[in-house]
């Protein structure tokens, strides 16, 4: 036990009613310690020693990564008694000590507390404590005294607003108040209306003023208190205020304790009656015993991701890492694939560069070591090095857990390096996982990279490595920057290092540093070198050759002076470029990797001022026109130069081209500004929500069972929707329907929608079918050519004029987005075809078309997988549900699928205001999502009479009687019992109306029996018109899971035109069931279709139809959502 | 040398940049600026029209912004060099002093009575004067109890110590020095009685920010900043 005593260390810095803060580590190791809380001797929690403060780092604590900071989940009394909290480091027994100066508050606290009411224990007395709490110590001169003008105080922050008081000279009360500096908010000190019960000087003299998330950071901030009139600065304490983060405390508590949210220090200097001390950051101002030399100092602190720490990827982040590090306390963190070596990439291992890495092998072991490292990961700000998948899931964790924005990094076009190089859709990536789960489990595989482009979008700003990138991506270039205290010419001894190498003053070596690859163009240098036969001329390659056709090629050079030399100690790299007098950088410009690509040796040449022979490729494009190298357009460009190279003056020691152009555009200094202009502008364009890393987050759920957190940020319903009453004045409906088969059937859907519109409550409805590929929608054309049973004609009809807008009406607008269906251009009806991704940006266009001032109504029939991105866009005024079906019972569907479609309902359900369904299976099925379903059936229109109704044309030829079916036809239909119909009355007709598709049986019953007549798929009124004709409507169900969760609205349609009806006994019919007859098998089947026939079934009167149909009709039903609708809201 | 890809790149430039226009000149075209030098942002900084720079836009801007014009015809201007900050023609009357030039002022001692002038404008000068304390002290002297200073410098905030050598280095642009974050406290004291703004000004076409002081006896033009909403932090300097 002693000796675990001794190989720990630590202080305890900070205790107060909230939080408990220090440091604890064990000696000589860098890994976090884990540390335990105790109150009364039992643990109340444990939390990592994982913060990096760099004034421990600065004192030789490791890399600084060892603080600690615990908040308690509710206040704890008495926490000035020394023996009442402690903290032992896990596993060890070791207690922190106390600071000095810790203890020397604590007494002073302990001494004051009985004159504080803290330890009232009455319910009252208790709300009194917390009004008096907050009058005690700050406001102390305005209670015990009159406060006097110039004189102010801050209260502190609760709910996102300042509280304070001032007093001003000649009764003015106009102030503004500044953090560090900057102008927070103008206020009136007249008296605050939130906190006036507290004394009378909040009441007379109180101010609050809005505090902006931006600020609300957990940051220290100086803070001042100004008159408005001539800018005197009023004398106020503290002078700097903690500003909490936004989710540090909860936002409930009262407005007689917004002293909770106080620093607390002020806290502690309130309950000593002492002036207040200038609040601070007591964790890192309070010196530990052993460690005198800790700063006061709080720096920025930035993660910066690599998607693979173990191979060279990782360059650019540590050089990210290692560019923030003066500025910044930096981290350079992510994953160490088995498959790149399983270890830190040996150039940067032994580098001074705080880093975290976790072993991964596969989808499993990645997202559970990304969700454990970004938990612990503390920053303002994380830098994603690449857009691959490793790095954006942990660079979204981060940004989501520390609240912080989140920068995108691209160095490289990552597209260049897998085969297909057009980005994956979210659905593309679906279907491949579904297609391929154990290629999917790779998360540095082709498809993966692919889809990870389509989430740059959403990074908060992007940063880029050269021009092309930034044509491409845009964002702000930020080079592969070099150190100019290293990389200086002055520092090397040229003549030293040419002399080890064999060359004299007047060689003129051209370098060739890397791996000898054709593509490189280095036989291109030989083969110019070989024609030149210069003996002045060498070309020296510094890299390991290992292919021996390579090394066959580089022999067979007669005249060409070429020396290979293995590869060299990183360190070397300086010394090495400045021995050179040219280095060579060719490249293929039709290479894929040479288009977005700038080769680190460019950097490194103009460093040391060697003059740079390149080819020009898009990325050096803005160099090339800066005259920054010698540009190579063509192969036959190489021999010129290098002869002229050959006559050129030996290098001399005043600054160069190369090395002007290195300061000013490669150099630490300058990129570090940029790199500091990125972050500060990231913090100034937070995304609101990433609806695309969202959906990658639910799927990574579904492959892995592991829980990631939800990134959406919007604001909580309460907060964004106003209470809708029934007196409101008519607002816009936006209507997402989840298929494209609007306007056919008139479904529920269809029925709602517009019977919503006729209760004059719905101003317009925007009715959205679901989005749509071009090559889907052609695939319906042609599906249904030649095929009237095919519903595809028509839903191709519907479509086009939906999206041409010729089926709007002023107040019911149709709409459905088309988009292309690759990533390749492609165009239908006269336009240019967007992405699917573009989905949200039509949305937009219709709102705006929409030009809306009310927010409106949002109404979704689940499962419509977007409904997240139009709800954060349409940002309605409530959300209403209609589950139509349970799509979770439909057969045939992948397992993913499945879940997506679970997932789906769960999120729509969760924030919906209110749900209806209409049926109580429905209702029960998804119970566990949603309690309170309202069930309203459907209902029935109240048609009205025309002439010649029943003498239906399409009829007219077919011998009676006709028996006739309504509906699609799918494999709820029993067609067992229809052909038993059919052959039951084989000198009359049987009549199906309604799409075939995807159920071949029905064309081989109707060559069976040909009384069986198809009609094909009809228009909703059309197909009222033709129903009229029908002796008997029938409803041929079979009783299924699936038939068990519908209430079959083709009953009410029956129902509505006036045929007599014969069905069989499903569920959900118990509305209509009184009025028509039931059939509980095939043979009573066909007896009540016999028994209609001959006059004795079931049937009503019209005056009792009439009756009924106004208890059902629609008017009747949407009137009952109406008032279940503004009940809930 | 090949200079195509030199054409190519200030086409793509031109085009690229067709729609920003330079807040002095309404000029719309713009180049790289001496150097090749390109905008902190990578885009082409200097307006073909009237040649400024980014700093020169977004002090404009920022000057525009808070120029009352019916005060400004009654405010009279003393300016270093010939910057575009502010236009002669909004002021009753001004002196222009270049410099290094024949006959200019001599910023560190300046022959003039005290708040003499309106509206003092130091354009990335007292970098390049020998004593830069006293550069500032005479700017804050010679303005008038409701005039407005205009006071920057090159790469202000950029590092946290001020390096001095000493001598007009030719190599860092004839300065003295490079100013630090440092400086700021100096500023408050050597101005004393008078209030600074630090203020952000964006340059309309690169967007990029210049910090720019601000100097004023006269706190309703602090007041002003505040309506604007700029981005400005008060140095303390009451």
């Amino acid at each position: 036990m002693n000796q675990a005593i001794h190989m720990h260390e630590g202080y305890l810095e900070y205790i107060s009613e909230e939080r408990i803060a220090g440091w604890a580590a064990r000696i000589g190791d860098l890994n976090p310690v884990e540390v335990q809380i105790l109150v009364n001797d039992k643990v109340l929690g444990q939390v990592s020693a994982n913060i990096m403060r760099q004034d421990l780092r600065d004192s030789g604590k490791g890399n600084g990564v060892h603080a600690f900071n615990f908040y308690f989940p509710k206040p704890i009394k008495d926490f000035f008694r020394p023996e009442r909290i402690q903290v032992r480091i896990r596993g060890t027994g070791h207690v922190l000590a106390k600071t000095a100066e810790l203890i020397d508050v604590l007494e002073a606290v302990d001494s004051a507390v009985p004159e504080t009411a803290a330890q009232s224990t009455s319910a009252k007395g208790a709300a009194e404590s917390a009004a008096g709490d907050i009058a005690f110590g700050i406001l102390s001169a305005a209670t015990t005294a009159t406060p006097t003008p110039g004189q102010g105080a801050f209260l502190g922050i609760q709910n996102r607003k300042l509280f304070g008081w001032a007093v001003l000279e000649a009764e003015r009360t106009e102030i503004f108040v500044t953090v560090d500096g900057k102008v927070l908010g103008e206020a009136n000190a007249a008296g605050s209306q939130t906190l006036k019960d507290v004394g009378p000087t909040m009441a007379l003299h109180g101010f609050e003023i809005p505090v902006p998330k931006t600020l609300a950071t957990g940051v220290e901030r100086k803070i001042a208190i100004y008159d408005a009139a001539n800018g005197t600065r009023i004398r106020s304490n503290p002078e700097k205020l903690l500003f909490p983060k936004t989710d540090d405390r909860p936002a409930t508590a009262t407005a007689t304790a917004p002293a909770r949210a106080l620093d607390p220090l002020a806290e502690i200097a309130r309950a000593r009656q002492a002036p207040i001390p200038q609040a601070r950051d007591t964790a890192s101002n309070i010196k530990p015993a052993p460690a005198p030399a800790i700063a006061p100092h709080r720096a920025n602190r930035l993660a910066v991701v690599a998607w693979d720490m173990a191979h060279n990827p990782v360059g650019r982040a540590f050089l990210l890492a290692d560019l923030a590090t003066e500025n910044q306390a930096v981290e350079l963190i992510g994953p160490t694939f088995a498959f790149y070596g399983g270890r830190i990439w040996p150039p940067i291992a032994n580098t001074t560069i705080a880093m975290q890495s976790f072993p991964a092998t596969d989808m499993q072991s990645l997202v559970a070591g990304a969700v454990e490292l970004a938990s612990k990961v503390k920053c303002d700000a994380v830098i994603v090095g690449k857009p691959r998948l490793s790095s954006l899931l942990i660079g979204a964790l981060i940004r989501h857990f520390n609240d912080c924005p989140m920068i995108v990094d691209i160095d490289d076009h990552e597209l260049s390096f897998v085969q297909n190089r057009t980005p994956a859709s979210f659905e593309e990536l679906v279907k491949g996982i579904e297609a391929d789960p154990a290629k999917s489990n790779v998360p540095y595989n082709d498809l993966w990279t692919r889809f990870c482009e389509t989430l740059v979008s959403e990074a908060d700003s992007i940063i880029v490595s050269n021009v092309a990138l930034r044509h491409k991506f845009g964002g702000m270039i930020v080079r592969h920057a070099r150190d100019e205290r290293s990389f200086n010419p002055s520092l090397y001894d040229r003549t030293k290092t040419r002399t080890e190498f064999g060359y004299t003053d007047t060689d003129r070596v051209v370098l060739f540093l890397g791996t000898p690859r054709a593509h490189k163009g280095i036989f291109q240098l030989a083969d110019a070198l070989e024609k030149l036969n210069d003996p002045r001329l060498a070309l020296c390659v510094i890299g390991t050759v290992t292919d021996k056709r390579i090394l066959a090629r580089f022999a067979a050079y007669k005249k060409a002076r070429i020396k290979l030399h293995p590869d060299q100690p990183w360190e070397r790299l300086p010394e090495l470029v400045n021995m050179a007098d040219q280095v060579a950088i060719l490249q293929d410009p039709s290479h894929p990797i040479a288009e977005f690509q700038i080769p680190a040796k460019l950097t490194d040449s103009l460093a040391l001022d060697v003059p740079v022979l390149a080819t020009v490729v898009p990325p050096l494009r803005d160099l090339a026109f800066a005259d920054v190298f010698e540009p190579i357009d063509s192969p036959a460009d190489v021999e010129p130069a290098l002869a002229r190279l050959a006559e050129s003056a030996p290098r001399g020691t005043a600054i160069g081209r190369g090395r002007e152009a290195f300061l000013t555009e490669f150099s630490y200094g300058v990129n570090r500004a940029r790199l500091d202009l990125a972050l500060a502008q990231a913090k100034q364009s937070r995304k609101p929500d990433l609806p695309k890393f969202e959906s990658l987050f639910r799927l990574l759920e579904q492959q892995t069972d592991i829980q990631l957190p939800r990134l959406t940020n919007a604001p909580p319903r309460l907060d964004r929707r106003a209470p809708m009453l029934a007196t409101d004045k008519p607002r816009d409906l936006i209507f997402l329907w989840k298929q494209n088969d609007s306007d056919i059937y008139g479904r529920r859907s269809d029925m709602i929608a517009k019977y919503l519109l006729k209760t004059g409550r719905v101003r317009r409805v925007i009715h959205l079918d679901a989005p749509l590929s071009a090559a889907d929608l052609e695939r319906q054309a042609a599906q249904s050519d030649g095929d009237s049973a095919h519903q595809g004609n028509l839903v191709y009809v519907n479509t086009v004029r939906r999206i041409l807008k010729t089926a709007d009406t002023p107040s019911f607008l149709r709409r459905t987005y088309l988009y292309r269906s690759g990533a390749r251009p492609e165009r239908a009806l006269g336009r240019d075809l967007p992405t699917r991704d573009g989905y949200p940006d039509f949305i937009r266009k219709v709102m705006k078309e929409l030009d809306t001032r009310e927010a409106p109504l949002l109404w979704v029939c689940p499962v419509v997988f977007d409904y997240q991105a139009v709800a954060d866009i349409v940002r309605p005024v409530a959300i209403v549900a209609d589950i139509i079906d349970d799509q979770r019972t439909f057969p045939g569907d992948s397992e993913s699928h499945r879940q997506r479609v679970a997932g789906s309902y769960a999120t729509i359900l969760q924030e919906a205001d209110a749900v209806f369904c209409n049926c109580n299976p429905v209702r029960d099925a998804f119970a566990d999502l949603r309690p309170d379903i309202s069930v309203v059936p459907n209902g029935a229109e109240l048609l009205p009479d025309f002439p010649g109704a029943g003498k239906p044309p399409e009829l007219a030829n077919f011998p009676r009687p006709i028996i006739g079916y309504v509906g699609n036809l799918r494999d709820r239909v029993d067609y067992d019992l229809v052909e038993a119909v059919a052959r039951k009355y084989p000198d009359g007709t049987v009549v199906l109306i309604g799409s075939a598709h995807g159920q071949p049986e029905v064309p081989k019953l109707a060559a069976r029996c040909p009384n069986i007549k198809l009609l094909g798929v009809r228009p909703y009124e059309e197909a009222q018109r033709i129903m009229r004709g029908f002796d008997v409507a029938m409803m041929p169900h079979l009783k299924t899971e699936q038939s068990d969760r519908m209430n079959p609205l083709k009953l009410y349609v029956y129902f509505s035109v006036g045929v007599p009806i014969v069905t069989t006994e499903v569920a959900n019919i118990g509305d209509l069931a009184p009025y028509v007859n039931v059939a509980q098998d095939s043979a009573s089947f066909l007896a009540a279709i016999a028994d209609v026939l001959a006059g004795t079934g079931k049937q009503v009167t019209e005056e009792a139809r009439q009756t009924i149909l106004g208890a059902l009709s629609w008017e009747s039903r949407v009137a009952e959502i109406w008032q279940h609708l503004v009940k809930a809201i | 040398m090949n200079i195509a890809p030199k054409q190519a790149g200030r086409a793509g430039v031109e085009s690229k940049q067709s729609v920003a226009v330079c807040p002095i000149c309404q000029g719309t075209n713009f180049s790289p600026a001496p150097n090749g030098r390109m905008s902190r942002r990578g885009l082409a900084p200097r307006c073909m029209s009237c040649k400024s720079l980014e700093r020169d836009r977004a002090g404009r801007s920022l000057m525009e912004a808070l120029r009352d014009r019916e005060l400004f015809k009654t405010f009279k201007l003393l300016q270093f060099g010939n910057d575009r900050i502010v236009a002669k023609g909004w002021f009753r009357e001004s002196e222009t002093s270049v410099f290094g030039s024949i006959g200019a002022h001599n910023p560190m001692a300046i022959d003039r009575p005290n708040e003499s002038f309106d509206c003092v404008v130091s354009s990335h000068v007292i970098t390049k004067v020998e004593d830069h304390r006293a550069a500032v002290r005479e700017i804050a002297r010679l303005l008038s109890r409701r005039g407005l200073a205009f006071l920057s410098y090159p790469l202000p905030g950029l590092r946290t110590v001020t390096s001095d050598w000493g001598f007009p280095d030719p190599k860092q642009s004839g300065n003295f020095r490079i100013l630090g974050e440092d400086f700021e406290p100096a500023l408050v004291e050597l101005a004393s009685g008078t209030r600074i703004a630090a203020v952000k000004a964006i340059d309309p076409v690169t967007k990029d920010a210049d910090l720019v002081y601000l100097m004023t006896k006269d706190f309703s033009w602090m007041r002003k900043l505040i309506s604007l909403r700029l981005d400005a932090r008060f140095l303390d300097a009451a």
